[in-house]
């Protein structure tokens, strides 16, 4: 990543109410970095190369990075219950639901098996069902339908039986 | 053309060019969706690149369940299950490639030059010829499998269509005047996907952006986007980012960017 993508990532935190961000770039090489606000409101970039990044040439040398610019960018709730917590697998849209006016897969209270499909993450018409990685109970749903999330943004809390 | 008539699936096993896409075809009268289907076996390793074709589907679907028409003998209905090894952030990708496949598999047989809508829509002379529904399964952040869900219209004529969609939807018979063998076309179709789903395996994926951008049929348009959380966003297209998503210059000149929205263009 570059200097002054960084800067401007940096700018975005704390022009923002986003406590934290952290991004992780797979393609050619692993490049991570972490933005976390301090206390006083200001953002600390922490970054971490993993591997000497080859950072892919956008198509849009403007477009900012997608985890940052969603329009409603979602803020993640703080995590309050104990238990596992469900992550998504990548920036999309968050669905509760196979369609609109279909039945929620899972609220709060409900008993989840290992394997059972918890909700939908859409990206580019790319349905990814997620599913639970252990069998408990759901605690709390972190997300709204309908809401942008994050990569590894924490959907769901479980409380493993 | 014949009318009511199965795809020759030996015809269609004899001709493949494909080497992991399509080496298992296995056919159906009629199905629910092709999709569901492919779920069935989608977990199973030995089943990577499996095609499942059905002659028509009672219950074809687009994004968030909306209905997509299948009538027998009319299109191609078919799934391909893919277990890439790709980081999850790239997948979105394959929405994008699938419909540049399909763009490019259209060109080879019809001599015409489809364009695409974001993420995956294709249409000729502005009406929709083809839908893509891509599902995955996750467990928990880890990918199981990939199901590439495609509808291609080929034979039907307007009567065919709901008064609904009759001036939106469309089929390459219709557009072109062109009677084709529907296996010639799967053929062809199968044979692209495996070509960019190569380039895609071996993380050349500027390549695929690169076409797909090229021959989008809203470059540097107005558009305006429906979102999923029920708002409307206006702004000129911009083009897609590393991992396709859309990005959008807004009145106010700051760019966003989004991974899941219907787009619709403004005419000036």
């Amino acid at each position: 990543m570059k200097e002054e993508e960084i800067r401007r990532l940096v700018k975005i935190v704390e022009e923002s109410n986003i406590a934290e961000i952290e991004i992780t770039e797979t393609r050619w090489g692993k490049s991570t970095i972490k933005i976390s606000k301090n206390s006083s409101g200001a953002a600390n970039s922490s970054t971490h190369i993993i591997q000497a990044p080859s950072p892919a040439a956008p198509l849009l040398p403007t477009a900012p990075a997608p985890v940052a610019a969603s329009p409603a960018s979602a803020e993640a709730k703080p995590v309050t219950s104990s238990g596992a917590d469900i992550k998504s697998p990548m920036v999309g849209t968050f669905y509760r639901s196979p369609a609109p006016d279909a039945d929620p897969y899972v609220e709060v209270g409900s008993v989840v098996k290992k394997g059972q499909v918890l909700c939908i993450v859409e990206a580019m018409k790319l349905m990814n069902e997620i599913e639970s990685e252990t069998t408990g109970k759901i605690v709390e749903i972190l997300v709204e339908s309908g809401q942008p999330v994050e990569y590894n943004q924490p959907l769901f809390i479980v409380e493993p039986a | 053309m014949h009318p009511n008539r199965k795809l020759d699936s030996d015809y269609l096993k004899q001709n493949l060019s494909s080497k992991i896409i399509g080496q298992e075809m296995l056919f159906f009268n009629s199905v629910t969706s092709t999709n569901e289907v492919a779920r069935k076996f989608a977990s199973n390793s030995k089943y990577n690149g499996t095609v499942i074709v059905a002659e028509t589907q009672t219950k074809g679907k687009g994004r968030q369940e909306r209905k997509w028409l299948s009538p027998a003998y009319k299109g191609l209905w078919f799934s391909v299950v893919l277990q890439p090894d790709s980081p999850a952030e790239n997948l979105g990708l394959l929405s994008l490639l699938a419909s540049n496949a399909l763009r490019k598999a259209i060109i080879t047989i019809l001599n015409v030059h489809p364009q695409l809508k974001w993420p995956n829509d294709i249409f000729l002379n502005d009406k929709k010829i083809s839908g893509i529904l891509l599902e995955s399964v996750f467990q928990g952040t880890k990918l199981n499998h990939v199901i590439i869900g495609i509808g291609i219209n080929v034979t039907q004529t307007s009567d065919d269509f709901p008064k609904e969609i009759n001036s939106i939807a469309s089929s390459l018979y219709s557009e072109t005047g062109q009677r084709i063998k529907r296996e010639t076309l799967l053929l062809e179709v199968l044979h692209q996907l495996e070509h960019d789903y190569l380039i895609f395996l071996s993380g050349d994926l500027n390549l695929i952006l690169t076409e797909w951008d090229e021959n989008c049929l809203h470059k540097d348009q107005q558009v305006e986007l429906s979102t999923p959380g029920g708002k409307l966003v206006s702004g000129k297209y911009q083009g897609v980012d590393t991992f396709g998503n859309l990005c959008l210059l807004t009145p106010d000149n700051n760019s966003s960017i989004f991974s899941s929205a219907e787009v619709r263009i403004v005419q000036p």
